[in-house]
């Protein structure tokens, strides 16, 4: 049986590897291709190198950019602009729930991820 | 009695000296020798009188001395009666005579200059203890009166007074003011007539007492020989002196007076003894008035000064007040700006805290869930059960996590309530599909009913799904067989919500404590369960943020029902 991610590419954005891993490995066993990026600067050239179907985007970067930047210049380059982003982020403030899809978020997914939810809210997005 | 005529004689004699010592003015230097003039002298002390040595002492003879010595007169008084003496002023045989009164009739015979000397009036005296007291009484009375005086048989005379009033008394017609008092005070007559200066000057010796009969104010002059060459002279140099010694109040005529009267003089003016009376009054009045008046001034003024200063000392109180006021609310400004950014700190921090919180237990619950699941490689049974409870336990710190989030966010006033009217189809497809798989997973039966009129339900969405997970969860978490029930329905107005088990169910003592912060049922009491949190807690507080109510029954051993009501859209 062919599995719900199969072909499907996903930029993970976190500066911690070890939520990379957590996020690569959940993804791969639904069969989702991933490439990562720890920095928006890197995301951004990700983005246009790799033309991800998806982009899951932490909101805090230690380094550089924060996600919420990082997803305004995403928005300002036409060639990926329509790729949805997903932010996920530990924070469960109103205030950066509503900054995130003002600088064009398609969604939010709090952290921690919830396992057995997780691949079911990507695989809606992907939908959409 | 010999030094006071003394006495009286030395005022002239004083004058004379003076005269001889000062540089002589105007005629008398000029002239070289004296001019003889001849000057009529009755008996009326003290205003004139023959003393013993058969000088001519008084008030008038000052006067003329005064005259004289300034004119350089060689004056010679030559005695008589009041009678003979103005007989003898009429035939020119003497030149001026002293102390008569004008009358019209007076005028024709005599010559009277411009200014007069002196007023004066007239008075009716009586024995102590006479009933004699107006007009009136001296009907049919002897009254003595000094024969020829104007004040007898001139106009406004007491012949005429008594005339007025239709009072008929006999004369006793005497020679002089002395013999008048003198029938009086031996009984030949019952009242006399004299002058106000006699009166004053005698009445007190002879035993005489005044009457309130009062009449004939006179201006007394000099008179003079009608038609006589030495007359105008005589006039105008008397006129001259009299004029000027009246306005100098240090004068001999002043001096004279006080000497001759002891009185300060009346003045131009006649004033009666009722009018001198009434002035006294009205000046003991007008005194009375004017320390009332002072004191009343005083005492206003005093007032004044008092209210003055109280409103400066309320004024600097309510100052004083504003000051403390504006610097009050300036200090609750600064508490508020400081508590505001305290809030913002403490929010801050939570926020912060929360996300610290959450970032390990991602990884924590991720990881675990992904060994739980097999995704990492077979797992012994032993191992999944270790890894289910660091799973659980992971979890439910999660939710304590979001819990005690929640509540500092109540505490802080920061939820807001959002009503809307909402299908409640929607909130149940969002509470009841999970909470059916946590029973299942449990072994129990979800089940739920709506009453056919709840179609929609107006409240806050997410609260009271928040509730709604609440209540289930707890339901599920404390019942070990058995079955979860959700009713909803509607009552009075309201949408009641009733979530029923059939678990352990709570003690009646732990009931009250089970909605109160840090108050909740210990764990032993909940059969070695998890306790409930803080659900509860922010249940109630979600419930009552939209006007409704919580409450819960429960039977221990048998189970519980939680309800709480919304209040449906007015």
């Amino acid at each position: 049986m062919e599995k719900e991610g199969t072909g499907k590419k996903i930029l993970v954005v976190d500066d911690k590897e070890e939520n990379r891993r957590l996020l690569r490995k959940l993804l791969m066993l639904h069969g989702y291709g991933i490439v990562e990026a720890a920095t928006g600067e890197a995301a951004i050239e990700m983005a246009q190198s790799e033309h991800p179907d998806l982009i899951l985007m932490d909101l805090r970067l230690r380094e550089g950019i924060d996600g919420i930047e990082a997803t305004i210049r995403l928005r300002a380059i036409p060639a990926v602009a329509g790729i949805p982003v997903i932010a996920i982020t530990a924070s469960v403030s109103p205030e950066d729930v509503q900054r995130a899809l003002d600088s064009g978020c398609n969604g939010f997914i709090r952290k921690p991820i919830d396992i057995d939810e997780f691949p079911g809210q990507i695989a809606q997005y992907l939908a959409r | 009695m010999l030094s006071g005529t003394m006495k009286r004689g030395l005022l002239p004699v004083l004058c004379l000296l003076l005269l001889l010592c000062a540089p002589v003015p105007g005629a008398v230097a000029a002239a070289g020798n004296s001019l003889p003039v001849r000057v009529g002298a009755y008996e009326n002390p003290p205003k004139l009188f023959t003393n013993d040595e058969g000088d001519v002492p008084g008030f008038w003879p000052d006067i003329v001395a005064y005259i004289a010595g300034q004119e350089g007169w060689e004056v010679e008084y030559v005695p008589g009666t009041w009678t003979e003496c103005l007989e003898r002023l009429k035939n020119g045989e003497i030149d001026m005579m002293p102390d008569v009164a004008y009358t019209a009739e007076r005028a024709a015979m005599y010559q009277f200059p411009t200014e007069s000397v002196y007023t004066s009036w007239s008075m009716v005296y009586v024995q102590e203890g006479s009933t004699v007291q107006s007009v009136l009484d001296l009907e049919g009375k002897t009254v003595a009166v000094l024969k020829g005086s104007v004040n007898v048989e001139g106009p406004s005379g007491i012949k005429e007074l008594l005339a007025a009033f239709n009072v008929n008394c006999l004369f006793d017609e005497v020679g002089s003011y002395d013999e008048v008092f003198a029938q009086v005070a031996g009984g030949d007559a019952d009242a006399g007539v004299v002058s106000k200066d006699h009166g004053y000057q005698r009445s007190a010796e002879v035993g005489l007492v005044e009457t309130p009969i009062v009449f004939q104010p006179s201006q007394l002059y000099f008179a003079f020989t009608k038609g006589a060459g030495l007359t105008p002279a005589l006039v105008a140099a008397t006129d001259r002196h009299v004029k000027s010694l009246k306005a100098d109040h240090d004068s001999v005529y002043y001096e004279s007076l006080r000497h001759w009267f002891a009185q300060e003089p009346v003045g131009q003016p006649f004033v009666p003894r009722w009018v001198a009376w009434t002035s006294i009054g009205i000046l003991v009045l007008a005194l009375f008035l004017a320390a009332g008046s002072f004191v009343l001034q005083h005492q206003v003024t005093a007032r004044t000064r008092e209210l003055t200063l109280e409103i400066a000392r309320r004024r600097q109180a309510e100052e004083e007040l504003s000051r403390s006021h504006d610097h009050l609310e300036e200090l609750v400004r600064q508490r508020t700006g400081e508590l505001e950014e305290a809030n913002r700190h403490k929010s801050q921090f939570l926020a912060n805290m929360s996300h610290e919180l959450r970032t390990p237990l991602n990884s924590i619950i991720g990881y675990t869930k992904l060994m739980l699941d097999g995704m990492e490689g077979e797992v012994t049974t032993d191992q999944k059960e270790d890894l289910q409870t660091v799973y659980d336990n992971s979890k439910h710190l999660l939710s304590l996590i979001n819990d005690l989030l929640d509540l500092s966010k109540i505490e802080a006033g920061k939820f807001e309530i959002v009503k809307d009217e909402y299908p409640f189809s929607d909130i149940v497809a969002q509470v009841i599909p999970s909470m059916e798989k946590l029973a299942r997973d449990k072994g129990l039966e979800l089940t739920y009913t709506v009453a056919p009129e709840v179609v929609t339900v107006y409240a806050d969405k997410n609260k009271t799904k928040q509730v709604l997970f609440n209540l289930l969860g707890n339901a599920v978490k404390f019942t070990q067989k058995g079955s979860v029930r959700l009713d909803v329905g509607k009552r009075d107005g309201d949408y009641i919500f009733s979530v029923t088990d059939t678990g352990i169910g709570i003690a009646p003592q732990d009931i009250g404590r089970l909605f109160e912060s840090y108050k909740q049922v210990g764990p032993a009491r909940l059969d070695g369960s998890e306790g409930t949190g803080l659900g509860l807690v922010i249940s109630k507080q979600f419930v009552e943020m939209q006007g409704g109510r919580i409450w819960v029954e429960s039977t221990p051993g048998k189970g519980s029902t939680f309800s709480f009501t919304l209040p449906e859209k007015k």
